[in-house]
């Protein structure tokens, strides 16, 4: 059955409404007026959520308030009544749609953010993030708010204690524990990872004519709660126990090397088209264990420059290799990087150009 | 595996590879509720600033409430051990001479209480201090380069009982940083059935890697000492170890 989702938007002219309707959404359009209140009318029962464009003042309407107002509004009236739906910023301009990325600040409003541009360029991917969000919501609800059931958590397993105790925290909000389970617990590199963290602490390029087969082998350690429908992750618990028993008991993952990694791997599980991962450009070990924020590409902690910012307990730091620091990337992160790794990556530079 | 073994021993002592390491250790031990690492937290703040390896550290305070086994009084049931730890480094030759400046400075000092739960005792003192003997004039007693001895001001004025104290002997021992000394408390009070993190903590790769990199920084060329073809102007035998006769 289609989602009801509700599109408010000044200017919106047929085409974009399309657009959202093609997806298998059943939309509704409204054009804000000058009256807040006047939303509530439009909000039809069972609208599940709720895109809006940034700017809504252009209208005929004569709306006074832009996509922020009405989203406060939403979100102080559902604060805890369980009504509450995700809300979805979509606009032509790019710096306020940067304004209330949760991935840049720490705005409390949108479910998540995105451009007129990238829903066109995406849209299947849009789809599919709004219904994840959506079904997140539902998900919730059907589990009163039980953590371990939201996220098919294996008993047998130990969750870390500030997960539980934050996530008690938030309360019985939608929005909130929706929005923590996203952003703080399965995309963060930590409890869980995703394929790229996966490939490097395998040592095992995604490449590999054997790599489907390989990721067949832990399907038990595949993330089953909330948000699998969008995003693939693996819990490293159930990773670490799997190579304690399957591959082996003498070496942990993390004291090899990808060749090694990759030997093992080989010998017990009987792939034979398993490609080890090579070291990035100034990379010393090849003891992987996380990714290039910038390239994705895999990473000893140990050889890579530190992205400082707040980390939660459960999650691990970023890092960027020199590699990509020294093809140009050091601007867009340099706030994130301490005074001695600057150094390192300039002396770096100056050696480079006078090596020719 | 030991990828440390082809590199140059000196980048160990690299400002970076140094903030790495700490704040890597950091991330492990924040998991365990092993005591008050405030000053190394503040320490990693400044090291940015820093233009050579350089630190004094006051205070890592370890806070252990299970009896250590044979300390006396028998009724000791709680602890809290200070660790102070400076070191800056000379600008010398690391495969001639030792880089360590004179100003290094190891110190444990710890505090013993009989606790009921609901008050503590008085606190008994102890305290133990690795110490670098600085070359002035012939000493009367033994003076390895670096030596442990127990006792120091923090005893001073104390009223001693019926025991008494010494600060002899001065028993030789490698250097060591505040990693190492972290690994010498967890190994030497701490006992790893009642704490089970401290086997965890030495199981883990990263934690490894951290020890290895300080024990290549303070170890490597003071056990060299031993080696017939060593070339070390201060750490030989004679001076870690001047007990060894020729």
């Amino acid at each position: 059955m289609a989602y009801k989702v509700l599109y408010i938007d000044d200017l919106e002219t047929e085409s974009r409404l399309k657009e959202i309707e093609n997806l298998n959404f059943n939309v509704k359009l409204y054009n804000p007026t000058s009256d807040i209140s006047d939303l509530y009318g439009s909000l039809e029962e069972n609208t599940k959520a709720c895109i809006l464009d940034y700017r809504l003042t252009k209208g005929k309407n004569n709306a006074c308030f832009d996509a922020p107002t009405i989203a406060q509004t939403l979100r102080t009236k559902h604060k805890n009544d369980l009504k509450d739906f995700p809300l979805i910023l979509m606009s032509n301009e790019k710096i306020k749609v940067r304004e209330f990325d949760k991935d840049l600040t720490s705005q409390d409003l949108f479910d998540f953010v995105l451009t007129k541009e990238e829903f066109s360029e995406n849209k299947e991917n849009f789809k599919k993030k709004l219904n994840s969000f959506i079904k997140s919501y539902e998900t919730i609800k059907q589990h009163k708010f039980d953590l371990d059931k939201i996220l098919d958590f294996d008993g047998n397993f130990i969750l870390h204690s500030r997960v539980k105790s934050d996530a008690k925290a938030i309360g019985k909000n939608l929005f909130g524990l929706s929005s923590f389970i996203y952003y703080d617990i399965i995309r963060p590199v930590g409890i869980m990872i995703g394929e790229d963290v996966l490939s490097a602490r395998l040592g095992v390029t995604k490449e590999s004519e054997d790599w489907q087969k390989l990721l067949g082998k832990i399907n038990d350690s595949l993330y089953t709660g909330v948000f699998s429908d969008y995003l693939d992750r693996w819990w490293m618990d159930k990773i670490d126990k799997w190579w304690t028993e399957t591959i082996s008991s003498d070496f942990s993952l993390r004291s090899l090397d990808s060749e090694e990694r990759v030997k093992l791997l080989k010998a017990k599980l009987g792939l034979k088209r398993l490609t080890p991962l090579t070291k990035t450009k100034h990379a010393i070990s090849s003891n992987f264990w996380t990714i290039c924020k910038d390239s994705r590409r895999p990473l000893d902690p140990f050889d890579g420059i530190e992205l400082l910012k707040d980390y939660l307990p459960w999650q691990e730091k970023e890092y960027l290799s020199m590699e990509s620091a020294l093809a140009g990337k050091m601007d867009e992160y340099k706030n994130l990087v301490s005074e001695i790794d600057k150094k390192a990556v300039r002396e770096l530079v100056k050696r480079e150009r006078a090596n020719g | 595996m030991n990828w440390l073994k082809g590199k140059e021993q000196m980048d160990n002592w690299s400002l970076r590879n140094f903030r790495q390491d700490l704040s890597k250790f950091l991330e492990l031990i924040r998991d365990y509720q092993i005591g008050d690492f405030d000053s190394l937290y503040s320490l990693q703040g400044k090291i940015d600033s820093l233009d050579s390896f350089k630190y004094e550290i006051k205070d890592i305070v370890f806070n252990l409430n299970k009896r250590i086994s044979g300390t006396m009084p028998e009724t000791l049931n709680k602890y809290k051990i200070s660790l102070a730890n400076t070191i800056s480094l000379v600008n010398k030759d690391y495969t001639k001479n030792d880089i360590v400046d004179k100003d290094y400075l190891f110190e444990l000092n710890i505090d013993s209480f009989v606790s009921t739960g609901e008050s503590d005792s008085k606190p008994y003192k102890n305290c133990w201090h690795l110490d670098k003997h600085i070359d002035s004039s012939e000493p009367k007693y033994t003076h390895p380069t670096y030596h442990f001895h127990f006792g120091g001001d923090y005893l001073e004025g104390l009223d001693t009982g019926d025991i008494s104290i010494f600060s002899s002997p001065r028993l030789p021992h490698p250097p060591m940083d505040f990693f190492l000394g972290f690994h010498f408390i967890i190994s030497n009070f701490y006992s790893a059935r009642d704490f089970p993190f401290v086997n965890e903590l030495k199981e883990k790769y990263e934690y490894r890697q951290i020890i290895r990199r300080a024990q290549e920084r303070l170890w490597t060329p003071y056990f060299k000492a031993f080696d017939s073809a060593n070339t070390h102007q201060d750490f030989t035998i004679n001076k870690i170890f001047p007990l060894y006769l020729d």
